[in-house]
């Protein structure tokens, strides 16, 4: 049986594979070679969600660690399909850091597990509902990463990066706006509500509202500052709904808080 | 909107100056209700008045979208700068209210500052629903100008749009009409229960009935850890560890301390020798022999643990002067009730399993597994039920199947806006 404690075993591997990739992209090597070395990285990393996920006998979904765990498993998977896309080897390299980043926090701070998965949340939307926000948290991520490149670089005029940029959002939105979707009709057949403001619910409301904001400021074309700005503010608030919500003292009934057993 | 640069405030075309202003003017009049109204009472927005509102809305939203929809003040209202305007002030609000403990009702401090301000009650204040109202004005006289005339090309605008402010609309004139109920039911009891209470505690009678026939109640398998005696905390103390229990009669580590499970019984009753025997029975409680063993000096131990039960003690072993082994409490796996329902709508009663996010549709009425005497457990005399009348259900549910289409949507936006592929 594999364990959380046999994470270690998977990712420095992982993380091994990924650096290598990082450097033959710092160091201009032929793409095959770091590709070789990303995606070898991948499937290790894969491999232990897929056997955690048989030995825990639910979905790994309910803790801070294992949705961190989706996310190194995301962003490097969506790393790898923009880069096939667009073929920004420097975005790439942002993205593998980015995984090997929560991969390395996943090891210092694995917060606890257990098997036991409370009634309300032995749903079918509980998979689909989770994946969507943690594949949109990816992508805006993926976005993020664009939005800073374009303000250090002064990037403002290339057309390509932005349209890549949001493209990155629309598809982060969508993605959003179908796990709140999902999340509704979960929370109307669980307790008869759509939605009862609880505090990770008036997070994500404020999220929706940031990135809102993003995609109609760029409708304004002499705005790409702003918004570049604004992108990154989005995911800061992103970010507070995701793991500030946990400590927040206006959160402590929430029904959203990550199990810490 | 594009503004000429010597352009003088409130003059035509309005930009975003004019935007703040107007939703400085929105808050502050919110403000002023507030102060002199308290909280917005949702309760006398029942129908038909919540109707008569909606109604009274669409008239001015199509009058706006239809008679104006060439007026520069209108192509503002339902422009982007008012949109992103209208986003950050709903931005803003929401940080507070998701920084602020909210309350459901008007409790405690009434002459706090936080309370007078509607801070802790956010989205019954003034304010916050005057922004509601302006955004589904703003939004829907939108959606209604870019309507005529109609083009296919931009379903994806249309159905992210629409979709949004149906939502807004149905959810938020619905909510008055929602009717949520707890009924509390005895096992087996002599007649089917029909007394439910309503959010104040009031008892009512209502048109349904429900007869309970059994209650179910599965429990994991518990854990094994060791806690501090004084603080009660499982060790250590931000990393606690646990040996999880199972029929396979698992081996562990603790601390300095080696686990042996030699024998576990989910549903124990002690004997009047100290053992466990398995009794499956109400007051019964999950017990383990356990063999451990200190990987510092070799010491053993050999002991009975069980968490208990409100018929039977809890039983640790202790370790030394500070720290023992104990077991901790099962946690519900699933809880269900089988039940009869009988009502003034149907001839024949209907006979269903209810469970936690299965609920039953009865003409109208969602029955819902609300709670149990959790103390009690598995013994536990009642069940409770959540009953639920919203008929605006499938207006929401519409609105949300055209925004989910919506997003689906985005992801092929941009490619036909400039032509590349994804």
């Amino acid at each position: 049986m594999i364990s959380w404690d046999s994470f270690l075993y998977f990712a420095m591997p992982a993380i091994v594979l990924w650096v290598v990739a990082i450097v033959l992209i710092l160091l201009k090597k032929p793409s095959r070679w770091y590709q070789a070395f990303a995606l070898a990285g991948i499937l290790i990393f894969l491999g232990y969600v897929v056997l955690y996920w048989i030995s825990v006998q639910r979905p790994p979904m309910r803790t801070m660690g294992e949705t961190r765990l989706w996310f190194s498993l995301f962003i490097s998977v969506i790393g790898y399909i923009t880069f096939k896309v667009w073929r920004y080897q420097y975005i790439y390299a942002f993205y593998l850091l980015l995984a090997i980043v929560f991969t390395f926090i996943n090891i210092l701070k694995p917060e606890i597990h257990s098997k036991a998965l409370m009634p309300a949340l032995q749903s079918y939307w509980f998979i689909p509902h989770v994946t969507a926000y943690i594949l949109s948290y990816a992508m805006l991520g993926a976005a993020t990463i664009m939005a800073i490149i374009i303000l250090v670089k002064k990037e403002i005029d290339n057309e390509r990066l932005l349209l890549s940029m949001d493209k990155m959002v629309y598809i982060g939105f969508g993605l959003i706006i179908l796990g709140m979707l999902m999340g509704a009709v979960w929370a109307k057949d669980a307790w008869g509500h759509y939605w009862s403001w609880d505090p990770k619910e008036t997070w994500a409301f404020i999220t929706v509202c940031a990135y809102l904001i993003y995609i109609h400021l760029r409708l304004q074309p002499n705005r790409v500052q702003l918004s570049a700005w604004m992108l990154i503010l989005a995911f800061v608030l992103l970010m507070v709904t995701w793991k500030g919500v946990n400590y927040l003292p206006s959160a402590q009934n929430s029904i959203h808080i990550y199990s810490k057993q | 909107m594009l503004t000429p640069k010597n352009k003088r405030l409130w003059q035509l075309p309005w930009g975003y100056p004019e935007t703040v202003l107007t939703l400085i003017a929105i808050v502050m009049a919110g403000y002023a209700l507030q102060a002199s109204l308290g909280n917005v009472d949702f309760h006398y927005l029942h129908w038909p008045v919540n109707g008569m509102c909606g109604l009274i809305l669409v008239v001015v939203i199509l009058l706006l979208a239809v008679w104006l929809r060439s007026n520069p003040f209108i192509l503002w209202f339902s422009g982007v700068s008012f949109s992103v305007g209208l986003l950050g002030a709903l931005l803003l609000f929401t940080i507070v209210m998701g920084l602020t403990p909210q309350m459901e009702t008007n409790g405690a401090a009434p002459h706090h500052l936080i309370t007078k301000l509607g801070l802790n009650r956010m989205t019954t204040s003034w304010p916050f629903v005057l922004l509601y109202i302006t955004l589904l004005l703003s939004l829907g006289t939108l959606v209604v100008r870019n309507m005529i005339p109609f083009r296919r090309a931009k379903y994806a605008f249309y159905l992210n749009h629409l979709g949004l402010w149906l939502v807004l609309f149905t959810t938020g004139l619905g909510a008055s009409d929602l009717r949520r109920y707890v009924m509390y039911v005895q096992v087996k009891d002599n007649n089917p229960e029909w007394r439910v209470y309503n959010e104040k505690n009031e008892v009512l009678e209502l048109p349904v009935a429900i007869y309970l026939e059994e209650f179910i109640l599965e429990q994991y398998d518990t854990r094994l850890t060791i806690i501090d005696n004084g603080s009660g905390e499982a060790l250590p103390k931000d990393f606690p560890q646990f040996v999880q229990l199972d029929s396979d009669l698992p081996k562990g580590q603790l601390l300095e301390w080696e686990v042996e499970v030699l024998a576990y019984i989910p549903e124990a009753v002690r004997t009047l020798n100290e053992a466990y025997e398995e009794i499956p029975m109400a007051g019964s409680a999950p017990a383990a022999n356990v063999k451990i063993t200190n990987t510092k000096n070799g010491q053993t131990k050999t002991g009975w643990v069980s968490c208990g039960s409100f018929a039977q003690l809890y039983r640790k072993i202790d370790l030394d002067s500070t720290r023992s082994l104990v077991m901790t409490a099962p946690e519900p796996k699933r809880f269900a009730s089988k039940v009869v329902v009988y009502s003034q709508y149907a001839n024949k009663p209907d006979s269903a399993l209810i469970e936690v996010n299965k609920p039953l549709e009865h003409h109208g009425w969602m029955i819902y597994q609300y709670s149990y005497e959790e103390k009690l457990g598995k013994a536990s005399p009642y069940s409770s039920f959540e009953l639920v009348y919203d008929p605006w259900k499938k207006y929401v549910y519409f609105s949300f199947l055209l925004l989910a289409i919506g997003s689906l949507a985005l992801f092929l936006q941009l490619k036909k806006r400039r032509g590349e592929r994804l």
